[in-house]
């Protein structure tokens, strides 16, 4: 070329959204280019935030409940409902009938399951694989079928209360779980033969965005994004919660810590959370659902209490505070997705704009999450 | 209800683990307390088992240096609770070695609310202290990139502030 001299290309900045194509949300990113690469990535959030923390000092504790499912990660309400539920039993001191821990589990980990489903679709949109996005959408709608049946939502379920749970399963309820969870794991070799198995996929995926163990522990990442890199870290085995040590399941690790790892750890999660369903199908006792002795207008000594799970994208947590009257004096949401979107600028540096995008798939966040 | 054997069982065992973990913490505890002394305020370790410290908030940096250096790997959040006379900046850590946490709170004055920044040890306090600088104003001296995040950069005003207000706040009638 003519008058082309090396020396005068500059970086350059480019615009990305506030919208994604595919359904991680409402996110920008501002990314600095050399060519193709990635120098510098700064992602703006805050288009979704709407103060849950603040419009929670305003309720009474019951009040709440609802907005976790609606401003939290509205992906995987389930986990929202308990995180918060839990922490204001530990705050109150409340104990939660048995049949209501099962049931909790239960619902939590079917939608765990669809929520995994949802992010290993949309990075099949990310990478041009859009019949991959379409299979594992068929299968999430059966599971959110059986949620819906549940708790009457498909995805605001606002299943959970403090002391326990709403409603009871309906008639025939279990054996529709088992069938549908059968036919959703009998998918899993359907999609690593369309999808993960494939090598334009692993072209995309391997040794892409890398997260070292060291770092992965260091910058807070949770869930799939920490046993991709090797990290053997589960808050369901280490710190156990709820009745989490009556189980038996495995924990899937990478080894990589890249994309393909991360994506890997998710498809086999499928497998271990329809495991747990199934044992807690079997021991499912029976009783009460609800803890009778809730006061309805519940005003707790002053206090603290913070409760963490382990929810599909990573580490959930909730602090309450109490001053003794019937509203929180704070709420504070610990949100993996916020953790998440903010190793971005770590580990997409180095890499080309269009593998970015899929590294930010891989970190599956949610942005209701991280903006609250 | 009656408790099945193997419910029985599970109960003691979880009452095990629960109380290897508060030995843990207390090991974990008594190590802070020789590192740092007079510092400590306050020093407790409820039910729950986490290592609840307060401080000075000049000492704030040094403690959260030993707190690192304890092997406490994992920063969980950084906030601000805003007790109406004063401010209270809260980290809480833990560490996956010994499944211990620790929940450090310190004073801030209301109005002028300064802190050293600790983004420099943990990464992920980078976000954090953005966070808590956009809602409530806490100033972190030394961070890199001291920016609002979650609220748009030209709002006014920090509103997880308890005396925040705006034409868009309605008071709520008193139900009760």
């Amino acid at each position: 070329m003519t008058g082309h001299k090396a020396e005068e290309v500059q970086d350059f900045l480019i615009n990305i959204g506030p919208q994604h194509p595919a359904t991680h949300g409402v996110l920008r990113l501002v990314a600095k280019l050399d060519g193709e690469e990635v120098v510098a990535v700064d992602p703006r959030i805050g288009y979704m935030h709407r103060s849950l923390e603040k419009l929670a000092e305003k309720r009474t504790y019951h009040q709440v409940v609802p907005f976790t499912d609606r401003t939290m990660d509205y992906v995987s309400s389930m986990f929202n409902n308990w995180v918060y539920c839990g922490a204001a039993e530990k705050l109150m001191d409340i104990e939660v009938p048995e049949r209501a821990e099962y049931l909790r589990v239960i619902v939590a980990e079917i939608n765990r399951m669809a929520s995994h489903l949802l992010s290993l679709g949309s990075i099949g949109i990310d990478t041009g694989a859009t019949t991959y996005f379409v299979w594992c959408f068929a299968a999430r709608e059966k599971l959110v079928k059986l949620l819906e049946d549940i708790s009457g939502a498909r995805l605001t379920y606002c299943y959970m209360r403090i002391g326990g749970v709403i409603d009871d399963t309906p008639e025939g309820w279990a054996d529709k779980v088992r069938v549908t969870l059968e036919e959703v794991v009998g998918e899993i070799p359907r999609y690593r033969r369309l999808f993960h198995d494939n090598f334009i996929w692993k072209m995309r995926s391997r040794d892409i965005g890398i997260l070292t163990p060291e770092e992965a522990v260091k910058l807070g990442a949770g869930g799939p994004c920490l046993r991709g890199s090797g990290v053997n870290w589960d808050l369901r085995r280490d710190m156990p919660y709820s009745i989490y040590e009556r189980f038996d399941f495995e924990v899937p690790l990478g080894s990589r810590g890249d994309v393909y790892d991360r994506m890997e750890c998710r498809l086999e999660e499928l497998r271990q959370s329809a495991r747990i369903v199934e044992q807690a199908l079997d021991d499912l006792p029976e009783g009460p659902i609800l803890n009778s002795r809730v006061p309805r207008i519940p005003a707790p000594d002053a206090g603290e209490a913070y409760m963490r799970i382990e929810s599909p994208r990573g580490e959930l947590g909730c602090y309450l505070v109490s001053d003794g009257s019937y509203q929180p004096l704070r709420m504070k949401i610990r949100a993996p997705s916020f953790v998440h979107i903010g190793m971005l600028p770590h580990i997409s540096v180095g890499y080309t704009l269009s593998d970015m995008i899929n590294i930010l798939g891989s970190l599956d966040p949610v942005l209701g999450d991280s903006d609250r | 209800m009656n408790d099945s054997p193997e419910t029985k069982q599970a109960r003691a065992e979880q009452a095990r683990t629960e109380q290897a973990r508060t030995e843990q913490a207390r090991a974990l505890l008594d190590s802070l307390r020789g590192d740092l002394g007079q510092e400590l305020l306050d020093a407790a370790i409820p039910e729950d088992g986490t290592v609840k410290i307060r401080i000075e908030i000049q000492q704030y940096r040094r403690t959260v240096e030993a707190l690192h250096a304890h092997g406490l790997d994992r920063l969980e959040f950084i906030t601000c609770v805003d007790r109406r006379t004063y401010l209270e900046l809260l980290v809480q850590a833990y560490s996956m070695k010994m499944r211990a946490t620790v929940r450090l709170t310190s004073r801030l004055e209301r109005g002028a609310a300064q802190a050293p920044t600790i983004s420099d040890l943990w990464p992920s306090a980078n976000w954090e202290e953005r966070e808590v600088y956009d809602q409530f104003g806490v100033h972190f001296v030394g961070h890199p990139d001291l920016r609002r995040i979650l609220n748009p950069d030209r709002w006014i005003g920090h509103p997880l502030l308890k005396d925040y207000t705006d034409d868009a706040v309605v008071e709520r009638p008193d139900y009760f």
